[in-house]
């Protein structure tokens, strides 16, 4: 196209300069590649319709390139259109839609790190002289009485006393070789090895070994802690290095005796109880990911190459670098840095979310899946989370209950291929991750984002289904009625909250286990007005009586709290409030303003095609960027002005000349 | 007669020139200095929303190729490390970004800081932009390593022969044209007429005041870059 001058600069000018200046103009612009065919001369409005499509839908401004297309005669809008609903933008527009609303990615000042799953790292003086680091886990059951449940040296043997503040390691004895090789052994880790699965080991990293974007260990995890010498196998406790995938229920025996066994004087703590159901089932199998193995058996380890275990330091510091924020559609603006461990599992908890969102926004899959949908994806790091981490994860408290182990989980850890964890690459789709999985419901992302049952029914209440708690004008006097369902002053907003609460009764508030303990338990009765301490961070000793305890939260609904959050998701998608709720956001998003009573035509008949296409956002979207709303929209006017015309000019700030 | 009253006039206004103490006079209320008001557009105000900032990201990169560049990080970074201003995470949260983790929503509306970092990376970029289309009457392409996350084609933003000579309302106008549809997505032409002139202005100001440094840039050189940074700090680029 060939710029042309407005009248009134012509006029300004004057024609014949303007002729002159059109000459120059015509020679000196560019020569638009798709320039090929007629030019149309298109209106400010028009342009400005464009640029926001190009905003909305391609999730950036509009190129020469583009504009010189949109300036072609034969340019067509719908099929323009069509292009950019199947493009990256228009996912990535309609993912951050979503994630605005929900801000699934968990507050980083929590703390992740199951026992079961995490090898701390003690600094020690080998026998030469030089320092190393000893991996272990906090609570490993061992043989040896005197490092039971402790570090598999004893203070003795290497200076570390866990019952003192940490010794300057200048100070620290040398380990005599014995001891040594007694308590440790040496191993090649996945985070050092890609193929660590092997006989022998040899692909190192940073050696034969690049690893993908998303796996970075940090420096200190590769070398020695004279920060220079390269590792090239760490030093592990015995007990914690060993690779079985199963092992048998056991017990010291050094309790129930009469009189005890003396204490080993090495030690500087107790020496650990007995866990009473290995106690019961002394010698039976017991998976070697669950917590049980760890409290109760001396024969399972972190796995071949320590996968099913993360490393730690012992101060905590950061593990592995990961970006400190993940914008999303803007994969790399925050470069990887030094993160603690439970922000990389943060990290790809977040990133499951963006990719469940990815797929049903760039397959055009009913929104309703959401909140239903069994699928999932993982990758490497979330494989080692599903399959070792998350079982890690229960049971400590709930064992006394009954409850040994995770027997029915929201993932079924055997449904998750069988990722290496420093695989962060390769994403795989996995169909079905069991039947208590529900969307997004059921990912850590959303789990550990909301923690609190009530925290998990606020965000589907406001983020799912647009509304709002909004209190009565009733004084909350005070009361001492539990039910916060009638108690005045909080009734007008948990009578709505509490049942969709109790959906979440079963899944453990900070974690996603799901507990298999009954509703009703005889065992943690009230007796004379008090509950058992082992009950009462399950069962709520308000609602419970002298027959038995309530689980916490089953108050508002037991039909709800037997059914969880598969109901939920089945009760989301067949509320109108639900998709309606999906088809304001967007709406309101792509128009720049909320719809409100006078939109009442475009929302029915928005809703209408919306409903006709089997609630799939893609055809929804379509509707109104095409809708004549869009177009108004981007001239500042919600609606056709008196005069007919909606054009006006946009403002002029100071920043611009 | 004309002349005698001409003559009087003469001799007294020569007269009230001699050498003689000030008058005392009392003070008197002034009238108020006149305010330099700077040129505007006539509008109608519309309403219009902010531009999400991952958009502003994604058409930064597009338009001038070498936004995650390390070098352009690294000075925010230093800058960071001295004290002296925010580092390249800071600037991103500035621009709007939501934090997800934190519960920070996304930023719906300008800020202070936002528009000091929108107005720090516009001058950034368009500096770069200037100095690698400007310069060569035949630009090499970048080399794959600077090429960051979009290619780079030679000349992308300045994609105009430059004119290193005193640049006329006439030469400028087309290569206008061309950042201005670059960044705010349409024709001069239907832009308000005054926009040219004012932008020109600029142009000469910047090239006229420009004093050139060993390894500053040509005075035409950063006179585009000006006109460049003004277009990025524009409403109508931050807006739709």
């Amino acid at each position: 196209m060939r710029p042309t001058f407005p009248q009134n600069f012509a006029d300004r000018i004057g024609r014949p300069t303007a002729a002159v200046f059109g000459a120059l103009l015509a020679l000196v612009a560019p020569r638009p590649a798709l320039a090929e065919g007629p030019q149309k001369d298109r209106t400010l409005e028009e342009y400005r319709t464009y640029r926001a499509l190009f905003i909305d839908l391609v999730g950036r401004m509009p190129l020469q390139a583009d504009l010189e297309r949109f300036e072609r005669s034969d340019f067509d809008m719908g099929q323009f259109v069509e292009e950019t609903l199947r493009g990256p933008g228009y996912v990535e527009r309609m993912t951050r839609m979503t994630m605005d609303a929900l801000r699934l990615e968990a507050n980083p000042l929590q703390l992740y790190t199951p026992a079961p799953a995490t090898l701390f790292a003690e600094t020690v003086r080998q026998p030469d002289g030089k320092l190393t680091r000893v991996f272990y886990r906090k609570g490993q059951r061992r043989l040896r009485a005197a490092t039971d449940a402790e570090f598999c040296l004893t203070p003795g043997e290497s200076g570390v006393d866990k019952s003192k503040p940490p010794a300057d390691v200048a100070t620290l004895p040398r380990v005599p070789q014995a001891a040594l090789d007694g308590a440790t052994v040496l191993v090649k880790p996945w985070w050092l090895y890609r193929d660590y699965r092997t006989p022998q080991p040899s692909e190192r990293l940073g050696k034969a070994w690049s690893p993908a974007r998303g796996f970075y260990p940090v420096k200190e995890l590769t070398v020695e802690p004279d920060g220079e010498t390269e590792l090239v196998s760490v030093r592990v406790c015995r007990e914690e290095a060993q690779s079985n995938g199963e092992g048998k229920l056991w017990v010291s025996e050094r309790y129930g005796k009469k009189p005890l066994p003396p204490r080993a004087p090495e030690r500087t703590t107790p020496p650990p109880y007995d866990d009473a159901w290995a106690g019961a089932n002394r010698g039976q199998p017991i998976a070697c990911s669950t917590q049980l193995a760890l409290r109760a058996s001396v024969d399972c380890g972190c796995g071949v190459g320590l996968e099913r275990c993360l490393p730690q330091f012992i101060d905590y510091s950061p593990m592995f670098k990961v970006p400190a924020r993940d914008p999303v559609g803007l994969e790399g603006a925050y470069p990887p840095g030094p993160n603690k461990l439970t922000n990389y599992q943060i990290w790809w908890w977040h990133n499951e979310a963006l990719k469940l969102l990815d797929y049903v926004y760039g397959q055009d899959r009913d929104v309703r899946e959401l909140v239903t949908g069994r699928y999932t994806f993982v990758n490497g790091p979330l494989a080692q989370f599903y399959r070792y981490v998350e079982p890690a994860a229960c049971c400590e408290g709930e064992r006394p209950l009954g409850m040994p182990f995770e027997s029915t989980p929201l993932v079924l850890p055997d449904a998750i291929p069988d990722l290496m964890p420093h695989e962060a690459a390769p994403w795989v789709f996995v169909k079905d991750r069991g039947p208590r999985a529900a969307g997004l419901l059921t990912t850590p992302a959303f789990l550990q984002k909301f923690t609190s049952r009530r925290a998990r029914a606020a965000a589907i209440h406001t983020g799912l289904l647009c509304k709002n708690f909004i209190a009565d004008t009733s004084n909350a006097a005070p009361s001492k009625d539990p039910d916060l369902m009638t108690r005045p002053g909080c009734a007008s907003c948990h009578t709505t909250l509490e049942p969709l609460a109790a959906y979440f009764t079963r899944i453990k508030e900070g974690s996603s286990t799901f507990l298999s303990l009954p509703a009703e338990n005889p065992t943690c009765k009230v007796v004379g007005g008090r509950m058992s301490p082992a009950c009462t961070t399950f069962y709520d000793p308000s609602f419970s009586n002298g027959d038995r305890g309530l689980l916490r939260g089953a108050y508002a609904s037991r039909d709800h709290t037997e059914a969880g959050p598969v109901a939920l998701g089945a009760e989301l998608a067949a509320s109108p409030d639900y998709v309606g709720c999906a088809l304001d956001r967007v709406a309101s998003s792509l128009l720049g303003r909320p719809l409100d009573a006078d939109d009442g035509e475009l929302r029915a008949r928005l809703l209408a095609r919306f409903a006709e296409s089997g609630y799939r956002m893609r055809p929804l979207v379509r509707a109104i960027v095409l809708d004549a709303a869009y177009a108004r929209a981007q001239l500042g006017a919600s609606r056709p002005s008196a005069t007919g015309s909606t054009f006006v000019h946009p403002p002029m700030g100071d920043a611009g000349p | 007669m004309s002349a005698r009253v001409a003559a009087s006039l003469l001799v007294l206004a020569l007269a009230s020139c001699q050498a003689s103490p000030p008058e005392v006079v009392a003070p008197r209320a002034l009238p108020p200095p006149a305010i330099a008001e700077a040129p505007r557009e006539s509008f109608v105000a519309r309403e219009t929303r902010l531009v999400p900032a991952e958009v502003l990201i994604h058409s930064y990169t597009q338009i001038f190729g070498d936004l995650m560049l390390p070098e352009v990080r690294a000075p925010y970074d230093e800058a960071a490390r001295r004290g002296a201003y925010f580092g390249w995470d800071q600037h991103l949260a500035a621009l709007g970004l939501p934090d997800y983790a934190r519960d920070l929503g996304r930023a719906t509306q300008t800020n202070t800081i936002m528009a000091a970092a929108f107005e720090r990376l516009g001058v950034i970029l368009c500096d770069r932009a200037a100095g690698r289309d400007l310069y060569s009457r035949s630009p090499k392409p970048l080399p794959p390593a600077a090429r960051g996350l979009a290619f780079v084609e030679p000349r992308t933003v300045f994609a105009f022969e430059p004119r290193p000579a005193p640049l006329s309302e006439a030469d400028f106008g087309p290569r206008f044209d061309v950042l201005h549809r670059t960044f705010l997505g349409y024709p001069m032409r239907l832009a308000p007429p005054e926009r040219l002139h004012e932008f020109f202005a600029v142009y000469k100001k910047v090239e006229s005041r420009h004093v050139v440094l060993k390894q500053g840039h040509a005075a035409h050189v950063s006179a585009w870059s000006a006109v460049c940074q003004g277009l990025v700090r524009h409403p109508e680029f931050h807006h739709y």
